[in-house]
């Protein structure tokens, strides 16, 4: 059968590679068992199996198991899977089901190729079936999560009073703690590949400068005059060996030094 | 121009992942120019593959005793990434779809009369250096017991794998395609032959190689060997003479931080406070 070619951004074709490492094989096959309803039989001896597509509620279980490991950070934890949750959004992960093809099990109706196309960059749909989401960034993501996250809010007044009403200052803060903690929590925390790549492709995209004001619950009335910070002098860096106002987020935002 | 889905192997899915991540699709279509340009077929592995290596910190060659094993585990993997299919795919020339290679087709592989052939790579990898030594007297430590001996071999060779792996500096495909390669080698066939003993599969069915109930505390013991080993490594280290004051000291701080370690841990040990499950 004619595989119908489609493009995938990014994202979509990191889950896809991580699921292909997946045991999909017997996922389909206890599933078969579970829900016997959902996989036609031959309705006459002679005729062959009917193959469906794989089940996308299938990839949708596996996403949401890997999703656990973020759940040992208490702390940003939360925060952390909201932003790979809205990275999710842009994955077609119906796409993903219908190129799947298991051995007398599955039959791929599609195939994938790299598309950088704006098209292919739109939040994952089919026939009016939608992954739409109502956040608008990765900003609206982030804050959803961790403006509520009761650990957090003594992390937030900390930050205020540091900053006072410096936008810029927050910002810095923000992107340095988040540049080093990430990298952190990486190392720390029981997540599949796709899980992190997600992540950073979230932290590389956030506004920092619009999550320090509703941090800091202001809108800046100076020109923005700050310059990026490079994660070469982040990653991999023991705390002391980071830059003086990035050990002060660290010892404001995480457990790592604060009492 | 019509565009044709092509079957691809985990591998081969799995380096496409990595390669639009890393923002390899400029890198292909600027080699494909050049094959336009000078009319020269394009070796789509050499270009891809040399990406991976310029923009990977060292994994292997920091460890010149476990290096190799991993570096040959991690090889196997890359030679079956279908790199054609790669370079089209990022072009959007061809697309690809999940079809992975079924039993039979990998008993069709060259197997050298082995289980799998990642059993028979890391057994020669294995056999061919110091590792032969230290892996007979972990079989030793077991009593010659094959299931835990598998358990423990398979637990050696997953902790030991490069610390690096696990850093964002590190593509996420070293660790993939190292993990994918450990999942397939026969422990138990490994066991027997370290132990130079015959290997009968339908003995290695009745064993159940994954039975937890030791595994915590052959992890444990592993724990503490690895603290000992880097106790007993960076001490010697420090002692190198060609080595700077400044390097010295910092070879014998982390000696004893893993000296510090593995006493707090025997500690933990004789207090039962080992595990998570003693956390209250």
């Amino acid at each position: 059968m004619n595989k119908h070619p489609h493009g995938a951004n990014g994202e979509t074709l990191l889950l896809f590679s991580w699921l292909c490492t997946q045991d999909l094989t017997t996922q389909w096959r206890n599933d078969q068992q579970a829900r016997p309803w959902k996989y036609p039989v031959r309705a006459q001896p002679w005729q062959e199996q009917h193959l469906t597509v794989f089940p996308e509620e299938l990839i949708h279980q596996h996403v949401t198991d890997a999703l656990q490991g973020l759940h040992a950070d208490p702390l940003y934890g939360p925060a952390f899977e909201a932003l790979v949750r809205y990275r999710l959004v842009f994955v077609d992960i119906d796409r993903i089901a219908w190129s799947i093809e298991l051995h007398e099990q599955t039959a791929a109706m599609c195939a994938l190729y790299y598309a950088t196309d704006p098209y292919y960059s739109q939040p994952g749909d089919y026939a009016g079936r939608h992954q739409t989401t109502e956040l608008a960034d990765e900003v609206d993501a982030f804050w959803q999560a961790a403006s509520s996250h009761e650990p957090l809010v003594q992390r937030w007044k900390w930050l205020r009073e540091t900053c006072g009403g410096d936008v810029c200052l927050a910002a810095r803060y923000l992107q340095a703690f988040f540049l080093w903690y990430a990298d952190h929590a990486r190392r720390k925390l029981q997540a599949p590949f796709f899980v992190w790549e997600l992540l950073t492709i979230s932290l590389k995209k956030m506004d920092w400068h619009a999550l320090a004001s509703r941090i800091l619950n202001t809108i800046s009335t100076e020109p923005c005059i700050c310059s990026p910070l490079q994660a070469g002098d982040f990653l991999g860096k023991p705390v002391v060996a980071l830059p003086d106002f990035a050990i002060r987020a660290i010892t404001i935002l995480s457990n790592e030094f604060s009492s | 121009m019509s565009i044709h889905g092509m079957m691809a192997n985990t591998e081969t899915l799995l380096f496409l992942g990595w390669a639009a991540s890393a923002g390899l699709q400029k890198t292909a279509i600027e080699a494909q120019e050049e094959v336009v340009r000078t009319r020269r077929p394009c070796d789509e592995k050499t270009v891809l593959s040399a990406q991976l290596t310029f923009s990977s910190p060292p994994v292997f060659e920091l460890d010149s005793v476990y290096g190799p094993v991993y570096e040959a585990l991690f090889s196997y993997r890359l030679d079956r990434v279908e790199f054609n299919l790669v370079g089209w795919a990022l072009r959007g020339f061809n697309a690809v779809y999940l079809k992975p290679e079924g039993g039979s087709q990998r008993i069709a592989d060259d197997t050298d009369g082995y289980s799998t052939p990642e059993t028979g790579l890391l057994w020669e990898q294995i056999s061919e250096s110091r590792l032969l030594l230290k892996t007979k007297r972990l079989m030793r430590d077991c009593r010659r017991d094959l299931r835990r001996g598998a358990q423990a071999l398979r637990l050696h060779f997953t902790m030991r794998a490069p610390l690096i792996l696990r850093t964002p500096e590190c593509p996420f495909i070293f660790q993939e395609f190292i993990s994918m390669s450990l999942a397939a080698v026969n422990w138990i066939e490994l066991s027997c032959l370290v132990l130079d003993i015959p290997y009968d599969p339908q003995d290695a069915a009745t064993i159940d190689e994954d039975a937890t109930g030791e595994d915590e505390a052959m992890q444990l013991a592993l724990l503490k060997e690895m603290l000992w080993t880097n106790y007993a490594s960076f001490g010697e280290l420090s002692q190198v003479p060609i080595f700077s004051q400044e390097v010295v000291n910092h070879c014998l701080t982390i000696s004893e931080h893993c000296q510090d370690a593995y006493e707090g841990i025997r500690d933990l040990e004789e207090a039962s406070a080992v595990y998570k499950r003693h956390e209250k």
